[in-house]
């Protein structure tokens, strides 16, 4: 009787060590926690925006990342109200490339996304923050290079 | 008693005429032995030919000198960072924005005493303000480039060879910085002026409304390559793009056309009256020249001085023979022969039905009086890529003669339904999947779309063509 109970056991952790990989990172469907965070860090790297955020006078945003071949990308946006982030992109494989790209609307002054990669070997979760303000302001945070001044 | 006079004056007349047509018999080789053509020939005498002038349009038959420095393509930069819009020659306001860009060019490079090399974040910073961005197909010797603006001589040409790209930066209706790219190098320069009158700052007003007014929200938002970082590896990144690339967020709407051989049908037909204007505007009598056709079905026609042939599916090969100079089409000199290949390219296409609207995508001087230059058939705004012959036009002159002319004769009608090319990351995931085995970086030169011509007739369709670095 306690060799068929551990056998059970034993066929049971091994069976739920097999699936755990599987489920954490095929759960996120239509919407992902704002702190959730995957099991590798090493699947995707975001090229736009460096620093991971970014201000824009813009109405969109293009995000780009470079990545393994097959590796699979969708992009939440964070809703305050429903207090998750919810799906925007659906699901793009990253092809021969490696290269990927995707324009985001931003509706208000403080926009989060995240994107979520994934692939056989795991997942990753980066935050993303845009913020939108005035023109004014973006064009002095750029600092224009080409001016007047330095014309002459 | 005026009888007389006018039998005299009219035997006199008939003596002169006499006189003219033996001597013409004589001289001119073309008249022996048979197929004597006089209205054909008085044509290309110089009287006729000066007072003929005078009633024809010139203008018709110099499309492709006046397109020689139009871009591929005019991207406006309306100074919000990711609000671009993007034209080519088939949209509306194209003609009027290429005016103004080529009169202030011409202007600057006409006032300017000296160029700067600049740093690349410079030229970068140009285009994230209000600015326009000309890409052209070709990459022009600088001192050629500034001839077709209308400047012979200047100082930029001092510290600029070759002129790939430009920026337009107005900063008032007087005041513009122009950066100029040398992409065989990735150099960039500049030159500025406060004294260049130019209306930039008000077209790129103008597409703007134009483009919300007309496409609002639905445009595709277009950044460069340099914006997403492509253009610099990370990691294990395989492929990094051209930093000016244009990359568009959503797929290019295109309509189908459908190519023609004017001269020879599918069914082996030959125009006839085409074929003798073709000959024509090669300066050889259709009724004199030595003619055969080879077991491939190619019409050769052989001259003393250069051969002519045309084959089935329509491709035109005339080559100076060897030890000649070929046909004399201009003064010495790379400026008057380019000038002159496109006239004669022009009246050409314009004699045997084909396609009219071409662009230059290449020219190349090899420094010892030969000049290059190949042309890519242009319809709806886009290049039609040849993927058998290279481009629809190639040709070589020398001391102002043509030495080589080879030209694929197509004419192109437009369909009239609307497809959509493939996502820009789709067709660049399909051309880098071919250097997979590879083993080192692949680096993209050019991604633009394009109609795609295999040489055979009937529907061709637009493409991403992708220009793999060697």
């Amino acid at each position: 009787m306690i060799k068929k109970f551990a056998a059970a056991m034993i066929a049971f952790m091994l069976a739920f060590a097999c699936i755990i990989p599987t489920v954490s990172f095929a759960a996120y469907g239509n919407t992902i926690p704002l702190g959730a965070y995957g099991s590798r860090s090493d699947l995707i790297y975001i090229k736009r925006p460096e620093s991971h955020n970014a201000s824009t006078s813009d109405k969109t945003y293009t995000i780009s990342a470079t990545g393994g071949a097959g590796t699979k990308i969708k992009i939440y946006k964070y809703n305050a109200g429903a207090g998750t982030c919810q799906l925007v992109k659906g699901e793009t494989t990253i092809g021969a490339s490696g290269l990927y790209s995707t324009v985001v609307n931003l509706n208000n002054d403080s926009n989060i996304f995240m994107v979520y990669a994934y692939n056989d070997w795991g997942d990753q979760t980066v935050r993303i923050d845009i913020n939108r303000i005035k023109k004014s302001t973006v064009d002095r945070l750029k600092g224009i290079t080409v001016t007047i001044k330095n014309f002459f | 008693m005026k009888k007389e006079q006018f039998k005299s004056i009219l035997l006199s007349v008939l003596v002169v005429l006499n006189v003219f047509l033996a001597s013409q018999i004589l001289i001119d080789k073309k008249l022996w032995p048979s197929g004597y053509n006089f209205f054909s020939h008085t044509e290309n005498s110089g009287i006729f030919s000066i007072v003929s002038k005078l009633f024809k349009n010139s203008e018709s038959n110099m499309i492709s000198r006046a397109r020689m420095t139009m871009p591929e393509r005019i991207i406006i930069n309306t100074g919000d960072q990711t609000t671009r819009i993007s034209l080519n020659s088939s949209h509306g306001l194209y003609n009027q924005l290429n005016e103004n860009t080529y009169s202030a060019l011409a202007d600057m490079f006409s006032k300017v005493k000296n160029a700067v090399q600049v740093e690349p974040g410079e030229w970068y910073a140009a285009l994230t303000g209000k600015s326009v961005y000309l890409s052209y197909e070709a990459d022009f010797d600088a001192k050629l480039y500034l001839r077709f603006m209308g400047t012979a001589e200047s100082e930029v040409l001092s510290a600029v060879q070759e002129i790939s790209d430009v920026v337009l930066l107005p900063l008032s209706q007087k005041v513009m910085i122009v950066y100029m790219r040398n992409r065989s190098d990735d150099t960039y320069y500049k030159i500025s002026s406060s004294d260049c009158e130019n209306e930039i700052e008000a077209v790129i007003d103008l597409v703007r409304q134009n483009a919300e007014q007309s496409g609002g929200d639905t445009s595709p938002v277009i950044n460069y390559s340099f914006d997403l970082f492509f253009d610099k590896a990370f990691g294990n990144q395989r492929v990094i793009l051209d930093p000016m690339i244009p990359i568009y967020s959503t797929p290019q709407s295109y309509r189908p056309i459908t190519s023609e051989n004017p001269i020879i049908k599918t069914d082996g037909t030959v125009n006839q009256y085409l074929l003798d204007k073709l000959l024509h505007a090669f300066g050889i009598n259709s009724s004199t020249v030595r003619r055969y056709t080879e077991a491939s079905g190619t019409l050769v026609f052989v001259e003393n001085n250069a051969t002519l042939k045309i084959s089935p599916d329509g491709f035109l090969d005339y080559s100076a023979r060897e030890g000649t100079n070929g046909m004399k089409i201009s003064d010495s000199g790379a400026y008057s022969e380019v000038c002159a290949v496109a006239d004669f390219m022009d009246g050409l296409n314009a004699a045997i039905t084909a396609q009219k609207e071409l662009s230059v995508s290449s020219v190349d001087s090899d420094g010892k009086g030969t000049v290059s230059v190949a042309f890519d058939y242009t319809v709806q705004g886009l290049p039609v890529n040849m993927t058998k012959q290279g481009q629809a036009v190639y040709a070589q002159a020398s001391g102002g003669c043509l030495q080589k002319y080879t030209q694929l004769l197509r004419s192109y009608s437009v369909k009239n339904e609307v497809m959509q090319t493939p996502e820009y990351i789709t067709a660049l995931d399909l051309a880098i999947a071919g250097h997979m085995d590879e083993d080192k970086t692949v680096v993209i030169k050019r991604m633009s779309v394009g109609y795609t011509d295999d040489g055979s007739i009937g529907d061709k369709y637009a493409e991403w063509h992708i220009d793999v670095k060697d």
